[in-house]
């Protein structure tokens, strides 16, 4: 499965977990590409995590194991990170396609006003932010799909260049 | 260089082929794409993705596209389509082709596609 629709289970993670700010860094590394997503939600419990890593049916922490199975099996690595408030999940892939983020980003579209979703992406050819306080600024009224569509087309199209369909 | 009547026939052509349905006295149309794991892998985004594109290349107004968890159908992806005071309707097996079907014969035009309804 493409790294950007392990992400889309991700932020549906967090989203569930009531986060107000998700967080996805993407870097182009020697041999892969790793993906971290943290957010401030109410986080997840270590017997929830375990559970959803054997595979078993749990509240939390959908699409953590086939996540671990692509990362793992690709020669990268898999860690999720409890703490207080919050979850980290890092993954790492070895020749894993990207896959279109835009498409995955937009998914979120209304949940976007109230839960801030920014991407950060990273490679020896530059770096890439977006945030989506800053929707209205650079593409136009957040409520409309005629702007995600652009804001889709953007993410897809700079990730694509930094990335060069890794 | 396209002259002013060559601009006009062109904008005719694509006004007729971009139909516009508002119904904002009748309420919103909404779409749920089912976006469990599993539906994830087998073509979610990319059907959440042919609804918006479909949606907002013909302009049609009052359509909210929203993300909905598994609706429990095996594999598959599914979406809900909602016609303002309708009952749900649920499809199954979408691809993007399917999903323009759908926009055309249920959305533009009030009648369910029965051959892609889960059974």
């Amino acid at each position: 499965m493409e790294i950007s629709k392990h992400l889309v289970d991700l932020v549906v993670n967090s989203l569930e977990a009531l986060a107000k700010h998700v967080l996805i860094l993407l870097s182009e590394e020697e041999d892969g590409v790793s993906l971290e997503v943290s957010d401030d939600g109410v986080g997840i419990k270590q017997e929830e995590l375990e559970k959803a890593l054997r595979g078993e049916k749990a509240p939390r922490g959908r699409g953590l194991k086939l996540l671990q199975q692509t990362a793992e099996g690709s020669g990268g690595s898999f860690e999720c990170g409890l703490g207080q408030k919050g979850t980290v999940v890092r993954a790492k892939f070895k020749g894993v396609p990207l896959g279109a983020v835009g498409d995955a980003l937009i998914v979120f579209w209304q949940e976007m006003p109230i839960t801030v979703i920014t991407l950060s992406a990273v490679t020896k050819k530059g770096g890439f932010v977006f945030d989506s306080r800053l929707i209205d600024v650079k593409y136009g009224d957040p409520s409309k799909m005629e702007t995600m569509v652009k804001v889709r087309k953007d993410v897809n199209c700079i990730l694509t260049n930094l990335f060069g369909g890794k | 260089m396209k002259s002013i009547a060559d601009i006009n026939a062109i904008r005719e052509e694509m006004q007729s082929k971009v139909l516009i349905r508002d119904n904002t006295k009748e309420g919103e149309t909404h779409v749920f794409v089912a976006m469990g794991t599993v539906g994830l892998q087998s073509g979610a985004v990319e059907v959440f993705n042919a609804f918006v594109d479909e949606i907002t290349s013909r302009l049609i107004k009052n359509v909210r596209i929203s993300r909905a968890g598994s609706m429990d159908v095996k594999d598959q992806p599914a979406a809900e389509v909602v016609l303002p005071g309708k009952a749900p309707v649920t499809y199954v097996g979408l691809t993007a082709d399917m999903v323009k079907v759908i926009v055309e014969k249920h959305i533009l035009g009030g009648e369910p596609v029965t051959e892609y309804i889960v059974k």
